[in-house]
């Protein structure tokens, strides 16, 4: 049982008093914090682009065409000239864009879809479930291509592409949680109460699983921010003069032997930017849960 | 009648992020031949604890003091390769759970061969005989057979009986059964307490049972000892500690337990107010002076030792008694 | 509706099926296969079996959380068997359920005082001011300090949160509170504190009770009536003292033989019946008389017991016994005697 200070407890409200417990215990898990730190620089970056980045993303200066890094040029410039620090920045706001909400359509078609599966069950649930199969056969990419095909590449087709491809997993989560959460007795207490089912899957289903959805939202967030840059790389995605980390790497290619920082910079900033969210999505998992005791 | 396991001074902590816990406290006890010892409380008293400490079954967070002479050494203090032999070989454990104890994966006869071979170096026609007398000697109905099968083919008693008879596989000397018929029906149970009182007759095993149940208490053992957050709290032969319970704990857990064909339905059963205390920190007082109705200033500034109050009775509690 | 008993059970079947719905490879498991009885205002009826009696399912079908797959359930006179929900939604502030498991029975993202809140909040009997006063009421009903409705359950113990699902149960003050095992997940001094709550409430508020265990010293304490169950069905139904004086069917003297007496002197000197083999599969029950695969006096009921299912047969007193060795003249299946139950 863990300790818990009357003082404290008697003061403040069940709701307060879980918000201070969130936060002490997320301050206890340093990845956790770094993840957050990180993660949101990421974000802020992304939101205060023109701030932050010292030139446009696409300024040419051809008078230093693949140039090492300076005080001038931070990260150095690319084939055109053009400043490699400020590029990153620019880029990330594709990055996060299409990672969060991607992400966020994602689970909003995800999450009801499950839910109504795994609860219910009945008919319904093997129609869900072979529907998110053929979802599953059609990789994303090819729902992309076929999306740019159709209504022409850019970073919004590319969002809600990287959505329907990450969607059939998120529906297999949230069924497996309303499938299991259903036979709780506190459930079948709501039900024995006379609770709607509005009521059920409100109060009692959907918190329940909040933490194992949150955790896969973060997880999910780098996923679509990979799955950007691959299709970014590809063209499908960003078009310029806009840019992205996934062009980045497209331009670095032909230069991997002069040049590899034109690579290594984008790649980076792929890797930490994911790295982040996994990190704060595994802190947030286990802080959320009521359960945990420390 | 010779001494099997001789515990002194017993004690077991955790480093947990609350604090020291300290799960057994300074606990000893003696195991004869054919004896079956009851260690009886309630969830947190550290009874398995103590018991999985002997053999090095606890997690490595646990630091275990003391003194466990068996079979002419301490087990405390003896080398990993010795401690593989006891464990199985010597010192057997039963557990709770019949469910979770056995492979899913492997069948039953293949279970017990693997423990003989293992331990005896039985051949593999030698073992899966043996096996097949092990079940009989658990008295499971058709041993042939069943000795192929999965555990998922065998209902709860019978693979409780299949457990047993792992443990009895190489013929241990000390038998220990954590709660093994709590998980089962009643009826069931009683065919195994009736399995395990045979046992204890014809192969001249040792048990120490570990049950929070007293009336299974009351049916097989013959001298209990009381555990309260972590101490021994009482210990008598079985007549005198139901005859005559001197702790308020024990009285407490005596008058909780509804019995059947008791006439007087008017009587309350007895309750012990608050919860067993947290085990964290050192003790100054009687761990059980917050629920107790016996207690005062005493009680809550000093820990009671354990004083002889008849033959083999002995107590810690400053007031002792009936009531 | 006066003189209707608060419950009526008739013919209560429940059967599940397992396995694949498609091509022959599912079967059915007669979980509750015809089982009958009433309880009466105030009155506390004890059901007990052991693993695939069908006890819960008898009890989760009472309440509706099952439903019956025929047979009638009729709470105050009236019948509740193919209800739908929203037919069911006003009934359900008149019966309530207690759960085993103290762990899973409370919502762990709701504060104790929302969970006990909940019920009176859905049947719309009280919100805002009122509904907090009621809750505190409750709490203090149940035995719990006001402060604990802020907590949320794991902060709780086992018996604890017990009483927040008794005080749950309760807040709508219904006619009929079934119980499942609740405090079988207990530590012994805890449930003896559980078990005289109930039995407090019970004498305060008079609602009926249908107590489901597997314990039948419990049953002794608490009940007036009690009905044993094997497989699906009820093999003995009296008043508890009857029944425990005078139990008629030999499964229910084995039980009362097998459950353990915390007396060493009795314990150990009383007659055993040890019921040999085990529970036979609710998949597949024996012909005719279930019991008869474990039963020792099943070759004095042979052939008959082969074939025939005993019927429900009162023997006076209110005490019914299926079983084909005990007729309505009072007749005992001669096990044991009574005296050496202890």
């Amino acid at each position: 049982m863990s300790a818990i200070d009357p003082a404290v407890s008697i003061e403040l409200t069940g709701r307060a008093r879980r918000r201070r417990l969130v936060r002490k215990r997320f301050l206890r898990r340093p990845f956790a914090v770094a993840g957050l730190v990180v993660a949101v620089t990421f974000v802020l970056v992304a939101i205060f682009a023109p701030i932050v980045a010292p030139y446009a993303a696409d300024a040419s200066d051809y008078s230093q065409i693949l140039a090492k890094p300076s005080a001038e040029h931070l990260l150095g410039t690319d084939e055109l000239g053009r400043d490699v620090f400020s590029r990153i920045v620019w880029g990330s706001r594709a990055s996060i864009l299409a990672g969060v909400f991607a992400t966020l359509l994602a689970m909003a078609i995800a999450v009801p879809i499950g839910l109504v599966a795994g609860y219910y069950r009945g008919w319904i649930d093997p129609v869900i479930a072979r529907l998110s199969d053929v979802m599953l056969a059609f990789p994303f990419l090819i729902v992309a291509v076929g999306l740019a095909a159709i209504l022409g590449p850019s970073l919004r087709n590319a969002t809600i592409a990287l959505a329907l491809g990450a969607a059939p997993a998120l529906i297999r989560i949230s069924r497996g949680e309303a499938l299991s959460l259903r036979e709780e007795d506190y459930v079948r207490a709501a039900i024995a109460n006379g609770a709607s089912d509005v009521r059920i899957l409100r109060r009692h289903v959907l918190p329940n699983m909040l933490s194992t959805l949150i955790v896969q939202a973060t997880v999910t967030i780098p996923a679509a921010i990979i799955g950007e840059a691959v299709l970014s790389f590809l063209g499908l995605g960003v078009q310029s003069p806009d840019t992205s980390w996934g062009v980045m790497l497209s331009d670095a290619k032909d230069y991997l032997g002069e040049a590899p920082r034109l690579a290594f910079f984008p790649g980076m900033a792929i890797f930490l930017c994911s790295l982040s969210f996994n990190l704060l999505g595994d802190g947030l998992r286990d802080v959320l849960d009521p359960r945990t005791t420390r | 009648m010779s001494r099997v396991l001789e515990v002194e001074d017993l004690s077991v902590r955790f480093e947990t992020d609350d604090g020291t816990v300290q799960a057994v406290d300074a606990l000893s006890f003696t195991l004869d031949e054919h004896e079956v010892l009851a260690v009886v409380g309630e969830s947190g008293c550290g009874k398995s604890v103590s018991l999985m400490s002997l053999l090095r079954l606890l997690p490595p967070s646990a630091r275990v003091t003391g003194r466990a002479e068996f079979d002419g050494g301490d087990l405390l203090t003896a080398p990993a390769a010795r401690i593989r032999r006891v464990r199985g070989r010597e010192i057997a454990f039963v557990f709770q759970e019949p469910m979770t104890s056995l492979n899913p994966s492997f069948r039953v006869g293949g279970q017990i061969a693997e423990v003989l071979r293992r331990h005896l170096g039985l051949t593999r026609r030698q073992a899966e005989q043996r096996a097949v007398e092990l079940l009989d000697l658990v008295r499971i109905p058709a041993p042939d057979r069943r000795v192929n099968e999965y555990p998922h083919q065998l209902s709860g008693g019978m693979r409780q009986r299949v457990m047993i008879a792992m443990a009895l596989a190489c013929d241990p000397k000390v038998l220990v059964a954590d709660e093994p018929t709590t998980a089962l029906d009643v009826t069931i149970q009683a065919g195994i307490l009736d399995l395990m009182r045979d046992i204890r007759e014809r192969l001249g095993t040792s048990i120490v049972l570990i049950t929070h149940n007293l009336g299974v208490v009351a049916d097989i053992a013959d001298r209990v000892l009381v555990m309260y957050a972590g101490r021994k709290v009482e210990e008598a032969p079985v007549t005198e500690l139901f005859a005559r319970p001197q702790h308020p704990y024990t009285v407490g857990l005596m008058g909780a337990i509804p019995r059947p064909g008791a006439a007087d339905r008017q009587g309350r059963l007895r309750e012990i107010p608050g919860r067993v205390p947290s085990l964290v920190g050192p003790w100054e007082a009687c761990a059980f002076a917050e629920r107790c109705p016996r207690a005062d200033e005493k009680t809550r500034s000093e820990v009671p030792a354990l004083r002889e109050v008849d033959r083999g009775h002995v107590v810690a509690c400053f007031h002792p008694g009936p009531e | 509706m006066n003189g209707a008993p608060t419950l009526e059970v008739e013919n209560l079947v429940k059967h599940f099926r397992v396995g694949s719905q498609l091509v022959g490879s599912g079967g059915v498991v007669h979980a509750v296969d015809g089982v009958s009885f009433s309880i009466g205002e105030g009155e506390m009826l004890g059901l007990v079996g052991e693993s695939g009696s069908g006890k819960s399912t008898v009890g989760n079908c009472v309440v509706r959380l099952l439903e019956p797959t025929s047979g009638t359930v009729r709470l105050k006179g009236r019948d509740i068997t193919h209800l739908s929900r929203r037919e069911l939604r006003p009934l359900r502030r008149d019966m309530h359920i207690v759960f085993q498991d103290p762990y899973s029975s409370l919502n762990p993202r709701m504060t104790c005082g929302d969970v006990v809140g909940e019920p009176l909040r859905i049947q719309g009997l009280a919100k805002g001011r009122e509904l907090e006063s009621n809750v505190l009421e409750l709490f203090d009903r149940v035995g719990l300090r006001p402060e604990l409705r802020h907590r949320y359950p794991h902060e709780l113990s086992g018996g604890q949160r017990q009483r927040v699902g008794l005080a749950r149960a309760l807040s709508v003050s219904p006619s009929l509170l079934v119980a499942d095992e609740p405090v079988s997940a207990l530590d012994v001094s805890v449930q003896a504190a559980i078990l005289n709550l109930m039995r407090d409430l019970q004498a305060r508020m008079g609602f009926s009770c249908l107590f489901i265990t597997h314990d039948l010293a419990t049953v002794e304490y608490l009940c007036d009536r009690v009905a044993v169950m094997y497989l699906g069905q009820i093999v003995e139904l009296a008043a508890t003292a009857e029944l425990f004086a005078s139990p008629k069917h030999p499964y229910t003297q084995a039980l009362l033989s097998a459950a353990v007496v915390p007396d060493p002197q009795v314990q150990r000197t009383r007659t055993r019946i040890v019921l040999e083999g085990d529970i036979p599969s609710p998949l597949a029950p024996p012909s005719g008389c279930r019991f008869r695969t474990r039963c020792p006096l099943e070759r004095e009921s042979a052939p008959l017991s082969h074939e025939q299912e005993p019927p429900l047969v009162d023997v006076g007193r209110g005490h019914f016994v299926a079983c084909h060795l005990v007729g309505s003249g009072n007749d005992d299946a001669q096990l044991l005697d009574a005296a050496e139950l202890g």
